[in-house]
């Protein structure tokens, strides 16, 4: 089985909470507060993307500039999901043949990780599953838009299937993230609101892809702050007041 | 400052998006037009609402032409950038879609109206121009189970049920404004429809060259009165026809406790009923047979004073052949002057008339009279007969007078029951008038 | 939720249900209004009781 997975099932030993790892920008010195078992990160001060593996720090050139798609969410937001503090840690954007939609990359304060899919005002907080319960499931073109099937013991039905690549990033993520990469996923939901994404990472042929298990949700039920501003609209909720300082 | 190996960089970290978004205003590459935009960032398609041409912008950030396309000048109930309140939220109209859908030879026309909010997504305000209805469409969180329910095709979502309404082939005809998707004049899509009004489930499925996209849309049926509120419209909205699809049937609101209370009030009539009955002592307080030319007269006792009663007079006049009989009953009370009096006829006629033999009339009759005091009375009954306009009785005519005190009247008991049945019943008959309304524009419609 | 026709509902019936439990047993409504009129006795009958006849009041009734 060659090619990694595009998102790593996270090794929980290795906290993404708690003092970042202290290396520098090989680009231009600046501080690369890499956290945890974050593997990409892009630097804020000179935009170049450098990566971890070990103690070796590289540099994988610029990321293509992230797109302005009108997203209310910034880097280094916080909420919560269900009573767990989050924070934003970064931000990958993906282009399709329909448009572009984000995966925000967040830890938790237990130190677990998930993602914050976002597409069209709609927000969903995905969290891996083991691997282990997508077997026996076809490959990626195998998948048929509009037909069902079973995942650990959940009815769903293949809603999207699609090869989309990588166009930007910013803040950290747990992945190699080259520009251009291009990943292979299949969205399905469920009857009662289940959302599941299926993530062959960037080989379709992969017998068993990582299963996410999410469910839609709202700004306000995440309770996410400070949200970005918009000329001519108010933000759904007053602005939190700041939780420690963040640079 | 930070020295690195390119030279320079910013002293302090490029953080971004965190200047507020501005609205941005572009010029047309077809027409040259300012275009105000109402959605931040990029989106797939932009119609240009002066020349109507589709634009599209590239990875370059530059607006390219996908369709020259002549601006129509289009009635749109909606403008383009009006704000309204709707399910607690502001919401701009940023793009228009006309709709259509043809079906056995008919056009149905409708308009899509875009609505965003930054922080709340897209919503779709859908208006039906061939019946004036309204409906609110919201993306799914989730994807419907299809499956059958005896013999209609059902969709379950959440809780709930909706029935399959009809399958169409929805067709883009023009477009205005932006949208975060790719739409052209000429899209098509097949289209399923599932009610449960006021809700609805509607299910697209689009193929083009990127593969299949299926959508999944909540619907709410919107009162026309709502969407004016909403958007502070002046005058008064279209007025609905007919029943749409997702129209809530006013007949039908609040069956469950309908049902319930029939229940209720049935268990009680029979109780009330009963109790009545049986505490009736319907006792025979006289009774004689005498001939026609024979008066009668008793000591009878209508029950211990004090109440009212009901009292029952029933006259059988035997033999009875092409004849009649007329019974004149006097009811005098002990202590006073003032009697009641009743008549009672009786008659039999029969014949024959063109081969047919027919009869009519009948030789016993009863008559009650309410509201009399109890007590002691004295019964005095005077009879007469004749055949036809003889006023001669007929020979060996004997009638006979049965009086019964208390007795039980059975219209007191059915008026309860007829109102306690009626209510709901002309409820659920409205109700099933207005669904045949409704089903009959369906894919189910009888005729069809 | 209680709508105004389940209101009307319980009000016509449970009207209807006193009817029948109060007026019921007098039954004086939807029954023949007797007629009501003077008597004066008049002579002895063979059976030796007065005969009654109407003296007149009240709507003397007839088909």
């Amino acid at each position: 089985m060659t090619g990694q997975p595009a998102r790593l099932w996270h090794d929980a030993s290795r906290p993404v909470t708690g003092t970042p790892d202290q290396s520098f920008c090989p680009e231009c010195g600046a501080p690369a507060p890499f956290r945890g078992t974050t593997v990409t990160l892009v630097c804020e001060y000179c935009g170049s993307t450098i990566v971890r593996t070990g103690v070796d720090v590289r540099l994988v050139g610029k990321v293509s500039a992230i797109v302005d798609n009108g997203s209310p969410l910034v880097l280094g937001a916080r909420g919560n999901d269900h009573g767990t503090p989050f924070e934003l840690l970064g931000r990958l954007q993906v282009a399709y043949g329909r448009g572009y939609w984000n995966e925000w990359f967040i830890g938790f304060v237990d130190g677990s990780i998930g993602w914050l899919a976002e597409a069209l005002g709609q927000f969903a907080i995905m969290r891996p599953r083991d691997p282990s319960i997508c077997r026996g499931l076809p490959v990626h073109r195998g998948f048929m838009v509009g037909h069902t099937l079973r995942i650990d013991g959940t009815d769903l039905t293949i809603v999207d299937v699609r090869a989309a690549q990588y166009r930007g990033a910013e803040g950290q993520l747990p992945f190699v993230a080259e520009p251009g990469l291009g990943f292979y996923s299949v969205d399905l939901r469920g009857a009662a609101g289940e959302c599941v994404t299926l993530d062959w990472g960037n080989y379709g042929e992969h017998v068993q892809p990582v299963p996410y298990f999410g469910r839609s949700t709202t700004l306000a039920q995440l309770g996410i702050h400070p949200l970005r501003r918009f000329a001519g609209w108010q933000p759904p909720q007053p602005p939190q007041p700041a939780r420690g300082a963040r640079a | 400052m930070i020295a690195g190996s390119s030279g320079t960089v910013a002293a302090t970290p490029v953080r971004l998006f965190r200047e507020q978004a501005q609205v941005e205003t572009i010029g047309c590459p077809s027409c040259g037009g300012p275009i105000t935009r109402g959605i931040f960032g990029s989106v797939e398609t932009i119609a240009c609402p002066y020349c109507g041409s589709h634009l599209a912008p590239q990875d370059s950030g530059v607006l390219a032409i996908m369709l020259e396309v002549r601006r129509q000048q289009r009635q749109s109930a909606l403008a383009l950038h009006m704000r309204g309140e709707l399910d607690g939220a502001t919401w701009e109209i940023v793009g228009i879609q006309w709709r259509e859908v043809i079906a056995d030879g008919q056009t149905y026309p409708w308009q899509e109206f875009l609505l965003f909010n930054p922080y709340l997504g897209y919503r779709y305000l859908l208006f039906f121009v061939y019946d004036r209805h309204w409906a609110i469409g919201r993306p799914l969180d989730g994807a419907p189970e299809i499956g059958t329910f005896f013999t209609r095709k059902i969709a379950r979502f959440g809780k709930s049920k909706y029935r399959h309404f009809q399958s169409s082939v929805a067709r883009v005809i023009y477009v205005e404004g932006e949208f975060p998707w790719q739409v052209r004049a000429g899209d098509s899509a097949t289209t399923d429809d599932y009610v449960a009004p006021p809700h609805g489930l509607s299910i697209e499925v689009q193929r083009d060259e990127n593969g299949t996209d299926i959508a999944y849309t909540a619907m709410e049926h919107q009162a026309p009165a709502d969407v004016w509120r909403a958007f502070k419209l002046p005058g008064s909205p279209p007025a609905m026809v007919g029943v749409g699809p997702l129209r809530p049937n006013r007949w039908k609101q609040g069956g469950w406790l309908t049902l319930l209370s029939f229940a209720a009030l049935f268990v009680l009539w029979t109780l009330v009923s009963i109790s009545y009955a049986a505490s009736r002592d319907a006792v025979t307080v006289f009774e004689r047979t005498a001939p026609i030319t024979e008066s009668l007269t008793a000591e009878i006792d209508l029950g211990s004073p004090g109440d009212v009663t009901a009292v029952e007079i029933e006259l059988v006049a035997m033999p009875l052949s092409n004849a009649w009989a007329f019974a004149e009953v006097l009811l005098v009370p002990h202590d006073s002057d003032e009697a009641f009096g009743a008549g009672i006829e009786a008659d039999e006629w029969h014949g024959v008339d063109g081969g047919e033999s027919w009869s009519e009339g009948d030789p016993r009759n009863t008559v009650v009279i309410g509201g009399v005091p109890t007590g002691k009375y004295t019964l005095q009954v005077t009879a007469q007969a004749g055949q036809g306009t003889d006023p001669k009785p007929p020979a060996g005519l004997t009638y006979t007078i049965k009086v019964k005190r208390d007795v039980v009247l059975l219209r007191y008991v059915m008026i309860p029951l007829f109102v306690i049945v009626i209510i709901p019943l002309l409820l659920w008959l409205f109700g099933a008038i207005v669904e045949g309304q409704r089903w009959k524009n369906s894919d189910y419609a009888p005729s069809s | 939720m209680i709508r105004k026709r389940h209101i009307v509902y319980w009000a016509l019936s449970l009207g209807s249900l006193a009817l029948l439990g109060i007026e019921g047993p007098r039954g004086a409504l939807l029954t023949t209004t007797p007629d009501r009129g003077q008597v004066s006795k008049g002579a002895p009958s063979v059976r030796g009781a007065p005969v009654f006849i109407w003296a007149g009041g009240g709507y003397h009734g007839g088909k």
